[in-house]
């Protein structure tokens, strides 16, 4: 079990890195995505930790840009830190198991920082979901498909193989 | 002045992967060396483990360990219990198991925060509330991993003590968990009959809740919530006892049931199936699976509570469409044909005979229940109790 | 069934005494909680003559009020708040005692999560689950109005030293003790109580249908939704019927209890929205929007509507309305009486009327998006969903 418990941090970790590259790639190709990041305040910064002393998913906002990357570093303090209070919890969110609202209403993480900002993101998160996650998958964790305003294929494509 | 009084200061985590929030609920209460206590069963099945796995990769390591607790609880096992967790410094208590574990890790930490290092201590007193009063809090966290006995949530904690024959009940705040931990991980598939009895135990719990704490609205709703669930689900949860979904059902209604009954001060019920689960070796619930239907339709009087206990029962439609002047009656019936449907279902015992009392018993358990009791109600008497054993016989 | 991956956390720190004149029964408990010297908060000292009773009540089991602070702001400052800090440690106070309306609660539960994390700046434990106790510091809550839903709850409003407002979710933030008697609320003000209890009422069915709904907080939502039903109109004829507000009182407190593990829905997010914009309370614009947020969420919850009527409407007429028109007829019957309560009272019943215009409209949608309440929600609230009510509405 221990094995399994390291290979759920290990794809915790991989699908975490993705996740960063779909939220930059949606904010790129998606309008409503672009219309929330919007509603951000200047140079906001959000994180998202798997565990205290785990890795970090971090989203800035500089401008009219968001910087997305994945790793431990922190360079500013967050205006939003989350941190999961389990792997379990941060498997589930990165599977697509969970949305990031249903992780909330549960009581999966503790947030650190403005509770407003995180909401913003939470609406983010499901625009993103809607685009790298199949329908398949979304209908059997009953989960929404929000409408979309670019090609799913075209976001999935260029976050695997995009540069951001 | 009428007033009502409430406190259920117990954190529930139920669902899938609660048991993974343990170690987070550890560090918000600065526990880093807790002590883990469960049984010889636990320990076989393989739920210690689950718990260990938990704790994987965690900071928090265990003080100490102790899978020893007798099949009933014992003083021996508190007292084993507090040295223990004296000697390895541990700051909380893990209590992994059944009503044995439960009833040992309430005492024990009682015990502890009263300063009492041995059991002895509480000879011939047999009813006792906090006499100190502990602002210090220990953290005790229960892992049902066993059919959950009601205890679990409420301030109330019960040893029998086998050598000296002496029922000890302690009720105080420093009894309380700290939070109630309900896994699917953590439990097995029961038997039908196993099910059957806990599912009617919880039933009659919540009926006694209902009707008794008709004031109280937080008691009501959980006695009404606990009604509903064992109604809805207990079949299905005795015909699929492999889905977990059912099955965590039915124990978190035995938790929730058992807060409401344990909110009444003072219970003949109580009284007497505390009485005969230690004339019989049985557990309460099972007593109360077969003394309720027999209590209940002896303490109806028409009262409006028994009228309204139909709509749990039969759900708003029905009860609206139901005769108003007789609700009571048809509640009965309802919970009798209920109670038939599975008790053939799962062919558990229907009647005290089964347990092995036997008639010329009944002076000596009437006698032991009227001083045992501390209630008011003069309707409650020695002549009432032994009319209610003959008839449940 | 449930769903997959279905899991609630359910927590209650809090006790509670209730009844009519149970007061100065329910402080005896006070100096077992290890209360002697306590901070006393109220809202406004000078009218309400149940602010001295309590007073009386605490001192009479020997509990002293250290220190009396006067407070009535909306939301609670950062200021105020270091200015009570520095009066509590300074008076040497070990516990807070507040009686007053929901703003004052408010801000003694803030006061006691600082004190009791011990932290220095708010920031420290600004969030959801972040502020960790540090040392005791008991609250004792004594409402002294109907509408006391965030009485009981974890979370908590601030204002910061730009004006901004935030907020905060910790179980820090939930009383130790709370202490219901009717007859402190001896000073009436008709509308405040029927908007209150029409609050009790809308969050009630909110966390009925809530997506994190159990099987014991919907019990506890229908119980308080019967309360509210069997006693509101008696209050509105009788003010002084203390049965009655005691009823009143007791939805308002399960809906703050079951809040911790359901948490609500769109009428509240907005109404949240609403009052911060518009410095209005929260329970006149939850009165505003309650039903066209019912209408939105019918199709999700029409089943569990049904369920909620019986509860309005009582046998008779639920025995004679067909099963397909339970769930709207909740909506019709919840949407007249908050119609003509609010209309009698001169209460606003549109938005226009507490000053919402189509400019501030997309500040209105922007702030209910980011309400944490929406989570619970049945259905996935959108952007434009929020527009639709809201302009249904002006």
């Amino acid at each position: 079990m221990k094995g399994k418990k390291l290979l759920k941090k290990l794809i915790t970790a991989l699908n975490s890195h993705y996740f960063a590259k779909s939220v930059a790639c949606c904010y790129k190709y998606d309008e409503d995505f672009k219309k929330y990041v919007g509603m951000l305040p200047e140079k906001f910064v959000y994180r998202m930790r798997t565990l205290p002393d785990g890795g970090a998913v971090t989203i800035t906002k500089s401008g009219d840009k968001i910087n997305v990357s994945s790793g431990k570093e922190i360079i500013v303090k967050p205006d939003v830190d989350v941190c999961f209070k389990n792997i379990e919890g941060a498997f589930s969110f990165y599977t697509g198991e969970k949305s990031f609202s249903k992780c909330l209403a549960q009581s999966a993480f503790e947030i650190y920082g403005d509770v407003s900002g995180m909401m913003t993101v939470s609406h983010m998160f499901d625009i993103v979901a809607s685009y790298i996650l199949s329908k398949y998958w979304l209908k059997k964790h009953n989960r929404a498909l929000l409408p979309r305003t670019a090609g799913a294929n075209k976001v999935r494509f260029f976050t695997l193989f995009g540069r951001f | 002045m009428s007033m009502f009084n409430f406190s259920c200061d117990v954190k529930i985590l139920c669902g899938d992967h609660a048991l993974d929030n343990l170690p987070y609920e550890l560090r918000e209460r600065d526990c880093a060396r807790p002590l883990f206590i469960s049984d010889e069963r636990s320990y076989r099945l393989g739920f210690a483990k689950e718990v260990r796995r938990a704790m994987d990769n965690d900071t928090i390591e265990f003080g100490a360990t102790y899978f020893r607790i007798s099949e009933r609880a014992t003083p021996k096992d508190c007292d084993d219990i507090v040295n223990l967790y004296k000697a390895h410094g541990c700051d909380g208590i893990i209590a992994l198991g059944g009503e044995n574990v439960v009833q040992c890790a309430k005492v024990a930490k009682l015990m502890i925060l009263q300063g009492v290092g041995d059991f002895v201590y509480f000879n011939h007193k047999t009813d006792m509330d906090a006499e100190k009063i502990s602002y210090r809090d220990l953290p005790l966290f229960i892992l049902p991993s066993d059919i959950p006995c009601g205890i679990e949530g409420t301030d109330r904690a019960m040893i029998f003590d086998e050598k000296n024959n002496i029922f000890y009940n302690f009720e105080s705040v420093l009894t309380r968990a700290s939070a109630v931990i309900l896994d699917v991980r953590l439990t097995d598939i029961m038997p039908a009959k196993a099910m059957a009895t806990a599912g009617l135990g919880a039933l009659a719990m919540g009926m006694k809740g209902f009707v008794d704490n008709a004031d109280n609205p937080l008691a009501l709703a959980y006695a009404t919530g606990a009604i509903h669930t064992v109604i809805n689900e207990l079949l299905p949860a005795m015909r699929h006892n492999s889905d977990a979904d059912y099955r965590i059902s039915i124990y978190s209604s035995i938790i929730y049931a058992g807060i409401a009954y344990y909110m009444i001060k003072e219970s003949l019920l109580r009284d007497m199936a505390n009485e005969l689960s230690i004339k019989t070796g049985r557990s309460a619930l099972q007593i109360l699976s077969i003394i309720f239907p027999t209590y209940y339709k002896e303490k109806m009087n028409g009262e409006r509570v028994f009228k309204s206990v139909l709509m749990p029962l039969v759900g708003e439609a029905a009860y609206a469409k139901s005769n108003s002047k007789s609700r009571d009656v048809v509640a009965m019936d309802t919970l009798k044909e209920f109670w038939a449907k599975v008790v053939a279902l799962a062919d558990i015992p229907s009647r005290l005979q089964d347990t092995g009392v036997e008639q010329s018993d009944f002076v000596k358990l009437a006698d032991a229940v009227i001083t045992r009791y501390r209630g008011n109600d003069p309707h409650n008497n020695f002549t009432t109790i032994v009319k209610l054993l003959e008839e449940a016989f | 069934m449930k769903d997959s991956g279905f899991y609630y956390e359910f927590y209650n720190p809090t006790e509670v005494s209730a009844g009519v004149g149970c007061l100065n029964e329910a402080v005896k408990k006070l100096p077992s909680l290890g209360l002697h010297n306590a901070f006393f908060i109220c809202d406004d000292i000078e009218k309400s003559s149940a602010v001295d009773l309590v007073r009386a009540a605490i001192n009479s089991v020997k509990v002293r009020t250290g220190a009396v602070y006067v407070n009535s702001e909306k939301v609670v400052s950062l200021n105020s708040l270091r200015e009570m800090r520095d009066v509590y440690r300074l008076n040497n106070c070990d516990c807070i005692v507040v009686a007053g309306n929901y703003r004052v609660i408010n801000t003694a539960k803030t006061l006691r999560m600082l004190l009791s994390a011990q932290v220095v700046r708010f920031e420290d434990v600004k969030g959801i689950n972040v502020a960790r106790k540090k040392i005791n510091v008991p609250l004792v809550v004594i409402p002294t109005s109907v509408g006391i839903s965030s009485a009981l709850t974890g979370s908590v409003s601030v204002k910061d030293d730009y004006g901004a407002v935030f907020g905060c979710v910790s179980s820090l933030c939930a009383p130790d003790y709370c202490i219901i008697d009717p007859s402190l609320t001896s000073v009436f003000d008709a509308p405040t109580t029927i908007a209150g209890a029409m609050e009790s009422f809308a969050i009630n069915i909110e966390e009925f249908v809530s997506k994190q709904a159990i099987i014991h907080t919907k019990c506890m939502n229908l119980i308080a939704i019967r309360e509210i039903r069997d006693n509101l109109f008696k209050v509105v004829n009788d003010p002084m019927d203390e049965q009655a507000v005691l009823g009143l009182q007791k939805a308002g407190l399960i809906a703050g209890i079951c809040y911790s593990c359901a948490s609500a829905g769109i009428a509240h997010a907005m109404a949240d929205a609403l009052s911060n914009l518009t410095g209005r309370d929260n329970y006149i614009c939850t009165g505003i929007v309650f039903e066209a947020c019912l209408r939105y969420n019918l199709d999700a919850v029409e089943k569990d509507y049904a369920q909620a009527l019986y509860y309005i409407i009582g046998d008779d007429r639920y025995a004679s309305t067909p099963e397909e028109d339970l769930g709207r007829t909740l909506i019709d019957t919840s949407a007249k009486m908050i119609k003509e309560l609010f209309e009698e009272n001169g209460l606003p019943t549109r938005l226009s009327q507490i000053g919402i215009d189509e400019e501030s409209l997309d500040k209105a949608v922007e702030e209910t998006m980011k309400s944490y309440a929406i989570v619970t929600n049945p259905k996935n609230v959108t952007k434009d969903d929020v527009y639709r009510i809201l302009r249904s509405v002006m």
